[in-house]
């Protein structure tokens, strides 16, 4: 279908996060588990925090459904969302499964209050989360374009490298198990920009919704690496303070 | 009793699990405000389908798929879901997460329904793809806005109160699945309703667990018992 008039564009997108997600905090995380320094306690405060971050897709993706109106897309793009909220949250209840069956912690309610499954408002999670919320203002195709072909090409790249890494085996299945459905967020959204993205405007909106998410989703990696890892975190402000008027 | 009602009441109204706390509360609303509902409801379907088999022609499967298609699926679901899973508050999440779990399969499921009623529209030759429907006012229309107003109201209501819907609404929908299944032999239309059958009927014994797990006091059973005296007072479903 080489009319597609987003084909292009999809491309550039993709090109970036590949190169982007070559280089992420979680090196070190991954480093870790080849030298053998990731034990119980590192794969706790990384499946907790994972699972905090996927329980905060249903406000994200909640927010993004209620702005989708009859014939704003096709119909096709539109299954491909339902698809990806059943899939997401597939993941939160594959993170709390873990950590249920590894006895890390006893009850679903533990999980929220425990320090590594507790979401906290001052935190880069939180300000990835926000980041992605705010995307709600936004057509459905530039916040797929910054999700899909943004974020979700950084986090398939390190969960490979990671699951490469681990000798767990249980464990690796948690990162391989969702290899499928993350390659197909990822083909979803190729296909969305190809066929939605049209004007040099929207083209133009995509890049920078595709840089803020990848952008917002480093610093969340960078603040789970350092928990991880057992390390301080250091939090710097990523912008100029603004003005802000409402 | 219509034996399709009965049969449903069996198996899946009357089997209550043990210690269940709210079963009595779920048990006293359907005594004294569901089954009359669900009752009139499988009447109104097997006379409507028998209608339409006695019409002589196919022009009601049309109606029922493009129906089905406004009143499910992609374009109505999606929405009212989305408002779904912001019924939660974050505060609130580590006791209704359950909640925004079933609402994130039951958007997927609404929206291969809407694909069943246009592989019908599509099958039938009334439709050549789906994208045609975008400008089809009947597929995008339905008669009761307020029910999926309330839907998107859920938010501001309380997270149980969807339970009311879930309960009485898709029991509706399952007697209707069973009422097509009984009475037509059309294979689309048969399709159409029985690849929906277990779908339905999880999202109703969504709303019985939720009723039998969580409304427990009287503060939980009250936004339940409101919606669904709107539901059959306001809207007037299956009344």
């Amino acid at each position: 279908m080489a009319e597609l008039p987003g084909k292009a564009l999809a491309q550039e997108l993709m090109q970036q996060s590949r190169t982007e997600s070559r280089t992420t905090p979680m090196a070190t995380v991954i480093q870790a588990a080849r030298e053998g320094k990731f034990c119980a306690e590192e794969s706790f405060r990384l499946i907790g925090q994972l699972w905090t971050l996927e329980r905060l897709f249903y406000y994200i993706y909640g927010g993004w459904g209620q702005g989708l109106e009859i014939g704003d897309f096709p119909p096709s793009v539109k299954y491909l969302f339902s698809r990806q909220i059943m899939d997401e949250s597939t993941h939160e209840m594959l993170y709390l499964d873990t950590l249920l069956r590894r006895r890390w912690i006893k009850t679903q309610k533990e999980a929220f209050s425990h320090p590594y499954g507790q979401f906290r408002l001052d935190s880069a999670l939180a300000y990835y989360a926000f980041s992605l919320r705010n995307l709600a203002t936004y057509p459905h195709s530039v916040r797929i374009a910054a999700l899909n072909l943004g974020a979700k090409i950084v986090e398939l790249t390190w969960m490979e490298g990671l699951a490469e890494a681990l000798t767990d085996t249980d464990l690796q299945g948690v990162f391989t198990s969702q290899f499928v459905e993350n390659r197909s967020h990822i083909s979803m959204g190729r296909r969305i920009v190809e066929e939605c993205i049209r004007t040099p405007f929207e083209a133009d909106l995509c890049r920078w919704a595709c840089g803020v998410a990848r952008r917002d989703y480093g610093i969340f990696l960078c603040e789970l690496s350092d928990m991880v890892l057992g390390r301080e975190t250091i939090v710097e402000a990523q912008a100029a303070p603004l003005r802000v008027h409402d | 009793m219509h034996p399709l009602l009965e049969q449903f009441l069996e198996k899946w109204v009357w089997p209550t699990a043990p210690g269940a706390r709210g079963a009595a509360f779920r048990l006293r609303i359907t005594e004294e405000k569901c089954l009359k509902g669900w009752e009139i409801a499988l009447q109104r379907s097997l006379a409507e389908i028998e209608k339409g088999l006695a019409s002589g022609n196919d022009d009601w499967q049309r109606r029922v798929a493009l129906g089905g298609y406004a009143g499910e699926g992609v374009q109505m679901s999606i929405k009212q879901m989305s408002a779904q899973l912001l019924s939660v508050d974050l505060t609130e999440q580590e006791h209704y997460i359950d909640l925004q779990r079933m609402r994130a399969r039951q958007v997927w499921d609404e929206c291969k329904h809407s694909k069943l009623h246009a592989e019908v529209l599509m099958a039938k030759g009334w439709i050549k793809d789906e994208r045609e429907l975008l400008h089809n006012a009947a597929a995008h229309t339905q008669p009761l806005p307020a029910y999926f107003g309330l839907s998107m109201m859920f938010p501001h209501i309380h997270p149980l109160a969807r339970a009311a819907q879930h309960y009485f609404v898709e029991a509706i929908a399952c007697l209707g699945i069973a009422a097509y299944i009984h009475l037509v032999d059309d294979p689309m239309v048969r399709h159409e309703h029985l690849s929906q059958r277990d779908e339905e009927l999880m999202h109703f014994m969504e709303g019985k667990y939720k009723i039998d797990t969580y409304c427990t006091t009287l503060e939980n059973q009250k936004p339940v018992e409101d919606t669904l005296d709107f539901l059959l007072h306001r809207l007037r479903v299956s009344l």
